[in-house]
Parts: structure tokens; sequence; C-alpha cells
């Protein structure tokens, strides 16, 4: 066999060196799959719980932990990431959480694009366009009633739950105002005689001006519940819409009224848009 | 080095004359230091082109008919050290055969070793060979003396050759033997300073930091009560400390192997909490950081010549960090870092040629939750690094015997670097992307001043894919971006020039070099996205309020927030240690006076550095 020379070594030292040198992160497009997410899905895989609203956006008032201190055992065929926030009344009196995309965004950038599992027919205002809509966020939560040994809470809890509804464009007083929203269709039911069909709103139309006409916001209507010691199953009805682009994936809040002062310790678990 | 051409004529004079014919007509007895002597007159005022036509002399013909061998090892020697000056790879070659014609003279091997030692390697010298000859010197010197021929001036490269092995050793630390043995490294550190341990721009830190903390991504605006004070109080000198301690197995026949341990603390104002409350915001608060590491690693210079000399050198480290995950102070992330660090050289003439390069990936744990699209988490460090050294003498001013004059004067180098780094974090789709591009010049000059300047053009920003179209641009949440660049400036004196010590006396503590350097930066904003400025009405006054509340720079402008000049002191000191088994310790003591102008805000910045054993990447 024929020893490799020197001069080959060498060279060959020179090229793997600079083949190393060459070798950076991975570029971005290959550390996630792009494109509109289809059909069902995990909200903790798309969305992250950095919109905390009242209370819960002065430090140290409202925290959470992410698939620690969770309620266990999980409920039945939980997937996705468990939340266990622990709110702690002040002044402001509530506080809530939205899980938002991307991260910290409360309409800086556009929210994702989602095509939900039930297809709705053509979009009325973009003829080619089909519309597709989800049948509800559903998700279990849970209240611990014992946080505080010495001062149980004395009522379970009422909180409200939704998912979209953000709108950069119509911030919280003293917050700035941002170009992006939440969009999807409105679809009212058909109720003959009066309306033989279905209502079907695209389009932000409320401007005189037709080419400030802008897409309508995603904005279904939030549901109360009363929390439980034990996982509880709700939902946030979807069903009389279609979604486009989505910034806030889930939320909920909740006040002291039930419990003046005290201290909420209060699980979230399997959020999932179906 | 005019010391050192005293110490070597002296040394010719006096004992080249004291040749004594051999028993065995292998010619008259040489001395060793007859070499450096006439090759000292074949180089001293002389241009390369005229050192080469000496060469060519000397080699044509190389020996005369019936030449006794000692006279031929002489002559081959000059021939060497000649071809040495010259960058010619053959002189290997005459090394070699001045010591086959004079096998028993051990300033033969010392000169050869010198070569390994002094000229040849890549950031390092080639101590493999170089051990070999000096311990054979040593060897040879044991036998001269056994023998009764050890002469006067055997004491002379007997002392050379010690302090040379020390050299060769400095690196690693405490020498425990002789070849293929233990050495053991420490190094301490520490530091109240703007920088950190590897000097990373600080005002890109700063830059990069105030916009984050007033993006869109965290609290919209440095706006919290005392805003100026967030935006001063991000410039800190937080106290840093690191202990290192290492173990090398250095085997001459495979190069150096390594285990490492280390010790990192970041206390004071070091780490920010989180960015949506900058300090002094109330909750808002600074934390310590943490990293301990183990690690093993591998280097050794190889000649491969006619191509190159070749540096190989990795390290694998696993690391315990604490502290630098936002939110979660507590969080321990543990990784492995892997390095490697190559460098190439190779002479062009009398000149060298020098390639660096860097690489290094740091494995760090992705998050656990969340979605996996932000769950990534990594670090590459990328660098290229390439100088031209020129050691050919040039006619300069110089005066003597009261009058100036153009001299043709030997300088210790004039250093050119051309260089860029490359710095990327991982965070899920987003990749935060620092680059430096730079071009630096050291004069080290005839005398003992030397001078650097340095211009480096570092920028930094962020690219992010776009899950919903799969485009990767430029991101829009935070987009961080920023140019600045720093001109440096080093005038150093050397006090005590270790070219001119080349023995060693073997006190208890010997001083070998020290230096006093004044180094000097500014650091000037070139560009940036603006900082986000929301503009609402007060509700009680009635007034307008920014987001971005500074009264020293506005939101378009805080890219140059941290603009800054710094000049200071700083003290360069080598010892070696207790007598000739002594390692070399190396220290470094300075004081630097930084003032960030658009903010009026003065810092004091102090840092300390004690090692023994050493790399050179970190000095």
């Amino acid at each position: 066999m024929t020893p490799i020379s020197l001069e080959k070594k060498g060279a060959a030292a020179l090229c793997l060196s600079l083949v190393m040198v060459a070798c950076g992160p991975s570029s971005e497009a290959s550390r996630a799959k792009s494109g509109p997410i289809v059909g069902p899905f995990l909200v903790s895989e798309v969305f992250t719980p950095s919109g905390f609203m009242g209370d819960g956006a002065i430090p140290d008032r409202m925290t959470v932990s992410i698939n620690n201190d969770c309620k266990q055992p999980r409920p039945p065929g939980a997937q996705g990431d468990c939340y266990h926030f622990i709110y702690r009344v002040r002044d402001v009196k509530w506080a809530g959480c939205d899980w938002v995309f991307p991260t910290s965004s409360w309409g800086t950038v556009p929210g994702r694009t989602l095509i939900g599992p039930i297809d709705l027919g053509p979009n009325p205002d973009h003829p080619g366009v089909e519309l597709h809509g989800y049948h509800h966020v559903r998700f279990y939560a849970a209240v611990d009633m014992n946080f505080d040994k010495t001062h149980p809470l004395a009522n379970p809890p009422a909180f409200d739950s939704w998912a979209g509804r953000i709108d950069g464009r119509a911030p919280p007083a003293g917050s700035p105002i941002q170009p992006y929203y939440d969009t999807g269709c409105s679809f009212f039911p058909a109720m003959p005689p009066d309306m033989p069909a279905p209502s079907i709103t695209c389009t932000d139309k409320t401007n005189p001006d037709p080419a400030k006409w802008v897409p309508f916001a995603f904005a279904p209507n939030k549901t109360t519940n009363t929390l439980a010691q034990e996982w509880m199953p709700f939902s946030v009805d979807l069903s009389r819409w279609s979604v486009d682009q989505v910034i806030g994936g889930f939320g909920w809040a909740a006040n002291d009224s039930d419990n003046p002062g005290q201290t909420l310790s209060i699980y979230f678990d399997d959020i999932v848009w179906e | 080095m005019t010391k050192l051409s005293f110490i070597v004529r002296s040394i010719c004079v006096t004992l080249a004359l004291t040749g004594i014919a051999s028993a065995e007509d292998r010619g008259p007895e040489m001395n060793p230091y007859e070499c450096l002597g006439r090759y000292e007159a074949a180089t001293g005022n002389r241009s390369m082109t005229q050192v080469r036509a000496e060469l060519e002399k000397k080699l044509n013909p190389l020996y005369e008919p019936g030449e006794p061998p000692t006279i031929r090892a002489m002559k081959a020697c000059v021939v060497a050290m000649l071809e040495s000056r010259l960058g010619d790879s053959d002189a290997p070659k005459h090394y070699a055969m001045a010591i086959q014609e004079d096998p028993e003279e051990p300033g033969y091997e010392y000169w050869f070793g010198h070569y390994w030692n002094g000229f040849r390697g890549a950031r390092g010298p080639i101590v493999e060979n170089a051990e070999d000859h000096y311990y054979r010197a040593l060897d040879k010197l044991k036998a001269k003396k056994a023998a009764g021929k050890y002469r006067d001036y055997h004491a002379v490269v007997e002392e050379w050759t010690r302090k040379q092995l020390l050299v060769s050793y400095q690196e690693d630390g405490l020498h425990l033997g002789g070849k293929n043995s233990f050495s053991i490294s420490a190094q301490y550190a520490v530091s109240k300073d703007t920088r950190d341990f590897f000097r990373n721009n600080e005002m890109r830190l700063f830059t990069g930091e105030l916009m984050f903390a007033s993006s869109a991504a965290r609290g919209l605006g440095v706006d919290k009560p005392g805003a100026k004070s967030q935006v001063y109080s991000l410039v800190r000198t937080p106290l840093r400390m690191r202990e290192e301690a290492r173990l090398r197995l250095r085997l001459n026949a495979v190069g150096a192997f390594d285990v490492s341990a280390a010790d990192e603390r970041c206390t004071g104002d070091c780490q920010v909490k989180t960015y949506y409350l900058v300090p002094p915001a109330p909750n808002g608060v600074f934390t310590p950081v943490k990293l301990q590491e183990i690690g093993g690693g591998y280097e050794r210079v190889f000649p491969i010549y006619p191509l190159f000399d070749f540096k190989a050198r990795a390290n694998v480290k696993y690391i315990d960090r604490k502290g630098v995950v936002e939110f979660l102070p507590n969080l321990h992330e543990k990784f492995l870092l892997y390095e490697a660090h190559p460098s190439f050289s190779h002479f062009v003439g009398p000149d060298k040629i020098d390639l660096d390069l860097v690489w290094v990936q740091m494995n760090v744990p992705n998050i656990t939750f969340g979605p996996p699209a932000e769950a990534q988490r990594g670090k590459t460090i990328r660098a290229a690094n390439l100088e031209y050294a020129i050691y050919r003498p040039f006619v300069l001013p110089e005066m003597r015997n009261g009058v100036v004059g153009m001299h043709r004067t030997p300088t210790r180098g004039w250093y050119w670097n051309l260089g860029v780094a490359d710095d990327d974090d991982v965070y899920g789709i987003k990749t935060v992307r620092r680059h430096d591009y730079y071009l630096a010049t050291r004069f080290e000059g005839a005398g003992n001043w030397d001078l650097s300047l340095q211009g480096t053009y570092s920028d930094s920003t962020i690219t992010a894919l776009d899950l919903n179209t799969g485009v990767v641009a430029n991101d829009t949440v935070a987009p961080m971006k920023s140019a600045s660049f720093r001109t440096t400036a080093i005038i150093q004196r050397r006090i005590i020039n270790p070219d001119a010590i080349p023995g060693i006396s073997g006190k208890a503590i010997d001083v070998d070099m020290i230096n006093f350097v004044v180094p000097i930066t500014w650091d000037k904003g070139l560009s940036g996205t603006p900082c986000y400025d929301f503009v609402s009405t007060d509700a009680i006054t009635g007034q307008p309020h920014h987001a971005f509340n500074s009264p020293y720079t506005t939101a378009a402008n805080c890219y140059k927030t941290y603009e800054n000049i710094r000049g200071g002191v700083e003290i360069w000191a080598k010892f070696f240690g207790v007598g000739h088994a002594g390692p070399a310790i190396l220290t470094t003591i300075g004081y630097d006076y930084q003032y960030f102008y658009q903010i009026k805000k003065a810092e004091n910045s102090v840092h300390l550095n004690l090692r023994m054993g050493w790399d050179w990447q970190r000095l």
C-alpha cells in the first residue's frame, strides 16, 4: 500500500479546516415547517402564553409554569403542554393571559395562517378562495381551591375564555397601535324565511372609502364558565367563523369578585383547535 | 538585539580561538557560537537580496576538499542559519549536516532546537522537534563533562538550552519532567470591566440589549420611571472571576493531551433578568451568571513543509451554565462545546504568512416546552485571521553617533492582519448574527516601542423564518440591526525585552518580560434600526410622552447611545519561577477609563490575570 504523502495530508488538513469553518448554523428554513397550519392542532405547538393582562402585566403578580408543577394526573389523553398560573391579586383586581403568535406579539406582525377542517364554501369577496373554519377550541381547566392552606377559596371562581380577538389597531389605553389583527369571516346562519341564505362577512366595510376596506376581524364571543377543583372540559365556540390569520390562539381572564384579594391557582391543559 | 549581539560577539571573540585540534583529526574544536557570529556578519546591515547572495556564495561550494568535519559542521550551521532567516525549507537539512559532521558538539543541537522553537511552527513552536534537540544537547553536555571536554562556552550553551526548554513548555505550565511527561497549568482572572473575558464588543452588547428592551418583543420602549437610569444602567461593570486548571500530557511522538476544568462567576449587575424590566425599573433586577466546565483537548504542530506548518488544536468541553436564560435565572443549561483552532504557517522568503481558523459549536439544549418552532437553541462561532509578518529589515531613520541617518534596521516584525469573525446564536427560527471585520497592523520596532492600530467594523442583525410564507428575512418584531466601528491603538514600551535575555539566571523569580501598555479604543455607531418609540398623551399633563424616554439620545439614533472612548494602562509581565525547573508565569494588570459620551456616563474598569500556562488564543 502506498503511504499518503505529507503534501496530501497537509492539503487534506487545510481543506478539512476550511470546510469546518464554513459550517454555520442550520438555515432558519430548515428548523421548522412553514406554510399554513392545516386541520386540528395543539395550541401549545403554535402559540405561547406571553400576552399577560391586568395585574398579570405587572411583574411578579402572575406567574406561569409550563410543563412544571402541573395538576396531576393530567386529563385523559391530554396532549401538548400543561400550564399552571398563580395569580396574586393586587390593585387591578383582574388578570389574564393570551397565547399569542409570535411570542409577545400584540399585532406587530401578522398572525399564523390557519386552514380549518371545515369547508365553508367560497369567499364572497374573493371568488375562488375557499373558506375554512373550526368547530371550537376545547381545553381542560381546574382551580386549586386549597392553594392557600390557611384560607381556602370560598367560591369556585368564574373565568372568561376566548380565541382570537387580538386587534393591534385598537390597543388598550396607553399601548401603542399595531398594524395587524386576527382575521376571519363571520357567518350568520340561514334563517328562513327572513334570511334564506347564510350571511357571510369577510370584509370590514365601515370606512366609506372602498380603498380602505380591510379584512374582517376574527372575534368570536367570549365564554364564561366556573372552575372546579377537578379537571373540567370547556370549549370556545368557533362554529360561526371561518378563520384566516390568528395572533391570539387562546386566552383567559379572571377577577377576584368571587374570592376578594385571594390568590388564584389555575391549571390549563390539552388546549386544542378542532 | 544589540545586547544579544554584544554577548554573542564577546563569546565568539574570546572563545572561538580556543579551538584545539582533536586527537582523531576531526579538526579543531569549534565554538558553536562562531556559527551565530558568522551569521550575524553575513546579515548585519544587509538587505535580504544581499543575504541571499551571501548564502549562494557559501553554498557554492559548501565544503572545500580536505576540510575536517568540525569546519564542515560550522559551515553547514552558518548556511542553515542563513536559510532560516530567508525562510528556505533546506535549513533543517543543513542543521542536520552540522550535527552529523560534529556529533559531539551540543551547540549544534541547540541551534537546531532553536530553529524549531523560534522560526518554525504555526501559532506555537514545534515543541516535539525542538525538545528532541534540546535534550540531546543536554546529553551531549553531560558527555562533554564526563570526558573533560566541557569548555566555558558550554556553560552558555547549557544555560540557553535550559531557557529555551522553559520557553518551549511555557504554554504548558509547570512541566513536571523531561520528554513525555505531565504539565500543570493554572489560571486566574478577575475583572470589574465593561468587557467580558473574551473581549466581546461591549458597545454592540449594550446596544443590542437596549434595542431588545425597547422592541415590540419586550417593553415597547424604555419608558419605565427613571428611564434615564435604565439607559444608564445597561452600561455596567460586573465583577467576573474565572479559575482554570489544566493537566497536560505531552507525548513526543503524538502531541499534547489536555484535561481541564474551569469555574467562572459573574456577579453584581451581570445579566438582565427580563428585558421587560431593565433595572432600575420596579421589580427589575440583574442576576448572576455561573459557569463550570470540564473538558479534554489535543494539540500539536505538524511540520508539513514544503506546504506549511500546521497546528491541530481541538477541545471538547462539558458546560454547566446558569443564569443566562431570560426569566429563568436559576435554570441550568448543560451541554457540550466543541472547538477547533487549526492554524497554518508558511514562509514567504524571510516573511511569514499565518492563517488561523476558529470553529466553535455550543450545543445549547433546546427549550422543552412551547412551540417547536421556538425551541431550538445553539451557538456557532467561526473566525478566520490572515497574518502577514514582515521580518525583513527596513531602512529607518536612526540616530547613530549623534547623527540621524537612514539605516537598515532589523525589527521584531511588522505584522498585518485581516480577519473576519461570525458569531451566530440560534433562537428557534431566529438567528442573531454578529460579524466583525478587521484590518490591523502592528509594528514591533527596532527599539523598545511597539505600535498597533486596528479598525474593526462590527454589525449585528436578526434573521427569521416567516412561518406563514417560508421566507427568511430580517426580523420585524425585534430588528436589532446595528453597525459600529471600533478604532484601537495600542502603544507598548518593552521595559524588559525577553529577546535580549537568551539565558536564565536561575534565581527564584526571574523576570523575563515587562511591557508597559497603553490601549485606546473609540467606538462609533454607524447605523441601526430605530428603537421603538410610541408617543402617547400623558393623562395628567396632556403632554406627549415618548416610550423611548432618554434625554440624551433619540429612538432614531439609539444605535449611537453607547458610543464611547476608552483609554488605560496595563502592565504585562512574564516571570520564570523557581530556578531552571520553574514555569513561566504571565501577569497582566490593567486599569481603563471609559466615557460613554452620549449618555455622559463614565466607567472605571480594572482587570488582573495570573497565568501559569496558557492558550495563546486567550491572551
